[in-house]
């Protein structure tokens, strides 16, 4: 101490002064520049991808990036391409982040493409077997001691989202789309492309492409707080398909007779209702009237080819006093209004949904 | 031939020669050897408490204490300085204080900004200063809003998961569109 007491009584007095300032100067401008890093930005950006922040949505009309834009459209039609109409084989695992646990799922996803004509085969590697086969558009899925069914399809959906097989120039209007960088997924090189949505009202996706194939190899879903909600990431991908087993395979098996179609759209007589407010770019694919119990039920379902959402209307209001409220891969959203009883049920923010549902008229 | 000298003196130091025998006067080192073999017979010789090895040195350190108490117990200088002087030297006293605590000041005051700047929105996962300990969940004022839990009926539930199965197969039927 009374080195200290000499140093400041002596020559150092004012040398100490001004290290303290700089000291306090240095250190408050390191906490403020923590504290803007880490402000969280509502768009699905990565802390990976931090240094793409500065700009978001206008920078679309930058000619720079329009440019960019083509060549990243050029990789996302040569992706679909590839995923469509090629041979290959996926050895990939699914992790959800849900609330309290994660749970992972892994899979093999054949795909075969012959005269114009797919045919895939997605099974499930643990637990319960399961298998999903696609045959000339018709999904088939396979399960023990479940009855198994078919339905008409163009792709299996538990492989790879929807996104997937969208129209670009659809999903262009509503989504930004931007190459970020390279990586290394399965041991081979990719792209990495962020897909961010111009409204935030829906989740963003990055998903990484295979330099060679553009086949995807993985797919991050993250929400509005640019948390990863889900993970598709492959761990061995080849090009080499045994054809004619494969084929054999899909030829031997017994498809199942009974095979679920679209319904038919008829408008309900007693429930009649129409909403007011939808997320942009989202349109109405089908509307349905079916019975639960004796409760008549009026659903329609929309989508904006990334992410789907449907609204179910129903008028037995007895004893529906509470709600459920979810988030997550797949939200729900519940209220009742006007004697009516409103679900909502889709893979967007439960912010939305309640938007969704609160704007809805009788 | 020294050995043999050495030997001799030695001997005739301890008095089994006699004097008559030897002839000392020869040789000037033969003498001082005498000398010093006679030294080292006393120094044995003496009580262990008497012998120079032994210092007691108490009583100098005692002395030596005594003397710095009277120093120290010298009135202070501080009174023969000047009135200006004085001043002077109190403020500068007060300024080391004062200096010290802005220092610790300015740390915490960088501190809680920071940590206001990082609470303003508190869903960020990566905090870098935490101002919640780990370990402690902490409740909103107010606690638990207990209208947000879902508390439904299971016929609810089963209504729910079979719109989810409808919503799902929907969502699969519209692929072809």
């Amino acid at each position: 101490m009374k080195i200290v007491y000499y140093f400041i009584q002596k020559a150092q007095f004012r040398y100490f002064f001004i290290f303290t300032l700089c000291f306090l100067g240095l250190m408050l401008a390191t906490v403020t520049v923590y504290a803007n890093d880490n402000k969280p930005d509502s768009s699905f950006v990565h802390t990976v991808l931090k240094s793409e922040k500065q700009d978001e949505l206008t920078s679309e009309t930058a000619s720079s990036n329009t440019f960019e834009l083509k060549e990243v459209k050029e990789q996302f039609l040569q992706m679909q391409s590839t995923l469509m109409r090629s041979n290959y084989q996926l050895h990939f695992y699914i992790e959800d982040n849900l609330l309290s646990s994660n749970e992972s799922n892994s899979f093999l996803y054949e795909h075969h493409y012959f005269n114009g004509e797919e045919q895939a085969r997605l099974t499930s590697l643990e637990g319960v077997p399961k298998e999903i086969v696609l045959n000339k558009k018709v999904v088939s899925y396979f399960q023990s001691n479940v009855p198994s069914f078919s339905l008409s399809g163009r792709y299996i959906m538990e492989a790879f989202p929807e996104i997937f097989y969208a129209d670009f120039d659809k999903l262009v209007k509503y989504y930004q789309f931007k190459e970020v960088g390279k990586s290394r997924v399965a041991n081979r090189s990719t792209h990495l492309i962020q897909i961010i949505p111009k409204e935030k009202d829906r989740y963003g996706y990055l998903i990484w492409l295979d330099l060679k194939t553009n086949l995807p190899l993985r797919v991050d879903l993250f929400d509005l707080n640019s948390l990863m909600m889900q993970q598709i990431k492959v761990v061995h991908f080849s090009e080499q398909l045994n054809v004619e087993q494969f084929t054999n395979y899909i030829e031997n098996l017994q498809f199942p007779n009974e095979k679920l179609e679209e319904s038919s759209e008829i408008e309900s007589t007693s429930l009649k209702w129409k909403s007011n407010w939808l997320p942009k770019g989202f349109v109405l694919k089908s509307t349905s009237n079916f019975y639960y119990g004796a409760q008549e039920m009026n659903s329609k379902h929309y989508s904006d080819g990334a992410f789907s959402f449907s609204v179910t209307v129903s008028s037995d209001v007895k004893e529906k006093t509470q709600t459920m409220n979810i988030e997550g891969i797949t939200s729900v959203y519940t209220i009742t209004k006007d004697g009516k009883n409103i679900v909502v049920i889709g893979a967007l923010p439960l912010s939305t949904l309640k938007k969704i549902a609160d704007n809805l008229s009788f | 031939m020294t050995k043999n000298v050495d030997e001799l003196v030695s001997r005739l130091k301890d008095g089994d020669l006699d004097l008559s025998e030897v002839d000392l006067t020869l040789d000037d080192s033969v003498q001082k050897k005498w000398q010093h073999y006679h030294l080292i017979s006393d120094v044995l010789k003496l009580p262990s408490d008497e012998s120079g090895f032994f210092i007691d040195v108490s009583q100098t350190v005692l002395q030596a204490i005594e003397k710095e108490q009277n120093k120290i117990a010298q009135p202070s200088k501080l009174s023969k300085f000047s009135f200006t002087q004085n001043i002077k030297m109190k403020l500068k006293q007060f300024g080391q204080q004062l200096q010290q605590v802005g220092m610790v000041a300015g740390i915490a005051v960088a501190f809680v900004t920071g940590i206001h700047f990082l609470d303003d929105d508190s869903k960020d996962d990566y905090l870098v200063i935490n101002p919640v300990p780990i370990g402690i969940k902490t409740v909103p004022v107010g606690g638990i809003q207990m209208e947000e839990m879902p508390e439904i009926t299971e016929l609810q539930y089963n209504e729910i998961r079979f719109l989810m199965q409808e919503y799902e197969l929907q969502k699969r039927l519209n692929t072809l569109n």
